[in-house]
């Protein structure tokens, strides 16, 4: 079976130095390819209600040319992550907006993602160096995301 | 043993197998002078194995032609201060966001991040210095910037 550009492309990323040296140093792993999503944890600080990691699912249809769209995911459950179990704090709170924006729960209110790029077209050049382009990879993403969990202001759930 | 090569030019590391068994100097790339462990500031012995010299499975290292890197912070003027080429922008954001520059509060430090002037990304804790030095310079010149806060 002949695999897909996008998803050639993805895997080579994952066997690169940026996405390994992230596993190896416990900042994120990989749970599962299911072309074309990917679910991924990313490891988070120690809070009393929080717990060790969070999964995003990432939905990954053209990768890298087009841009991901990921939210918060229950492994468990194979559903997107219910709202008492999401981050809180100033800066993760409004990248997983629980409060009816147009990318509900399964995107993150980003100019990383596509669907936060699709609701706000002003933003790739707004937010030049977070907008997605071509040019990154899903380890810019996922190192965007550890930062926000393991930040001063990130607190718990 | 696989090992995280961090080396001019190139912000994110490569890895490469390699036998703990081999000389320090088979790191180096052709026309590199140095090879250090990440955040240790004397650089490796080159003729002296890797596992004797510390190096271990999943290690970063850094191989590079700078003994020293000079970073220079613009934040409300410029801020030098000297690293070994395998500190990392981590540590750089330590001394940037502490008293003897910005003085930031937690709360405030939380908000900002380094980046190289003109370019189109943060720089990542992780990155080391001396992957930032141009040919023929072991200078690095880093603005201190607000983080974005996304709305629309």
């Amino acid at each position: 079976m002949v695999t897909a550009p996008d998803e050639r492309a993805l895997r080579a990323h994952l066997r690169g130095g940026r996405f390994v040296a992230g596993v190896a140093g416990w900042e994120w792993q990989l749970l599962s390819i299911s072309w074309p999503f990917a679910v991924i944890a990313i490891s988070a600080a120690e809070r009393d209600n929080g717990p060790k990691e969070f999964a995003v699912r990432f939905e990954l249809t053209g990768y890298p040319h087009t841009a991901p769209t990921g939210g918060l995911w229950d492994v468990d459950a194979d559903a997107c992550l219910p709202p008492d179990r999401r981050p809180k704090g100033e800066r993760v709170g409004m990248l997983f907006r629980t409060d009816g924006w147009a990318g509900g729960a399964s995107a993150m209110y980003a100019p990383w993602d596509r669907i936060g790029l699709q609701a706000h077209p002003d933003w790739a050049e707004k937010y030049p160096m977070e907008a997605w382009n071509p040019t990154r990879d899903l380890s810019f993403i996922l190192s965007q995301l550890h930062e926000r969990f393991n930040a001063d202001d990130y607190l718990g759930v | 043993m696989e090992l995280f090569t961090h080396g001019p030019g190139k912000e994110h590391p490569d890895r490469i197998e390699i036998e703990e068994t081999a000389l320090v100097r088979t790191v180096l790339v052709e026309g590199d002078g140095y090879v250090w462990l990440e955040e240790v500031d004397e650089e490796l012995d080159l003729d002296i194995t890797l596992q004797a010299a510390g190096v271990r499975h999943h290690h970063h290292v850094h191989h590079g032609p700078c003994h020293r890197v000079e970073v220079v912070v613009r934040w409300n003027g410029n801020h030098e201060h000297v690293y070994a080429p395998s500190a990392t922008i981590g540590k750089v954001e330590k001394w940037a966001f502490g008293p003897k520059v910005a003085n930031f509060s937690p709360e405030q430090a939380a908000k900002h991040v380094l980046a190289e002037p003109g370019a189109d990304h943060f720089l990542e804790v992780g990155v080391h210095v001396g992957s930032l030095v141009k040919p023929g310079s072991c200078t690095v010149t880093l603005d201190l910037l607000p983080r974005s806060r996304f709305e629309g």
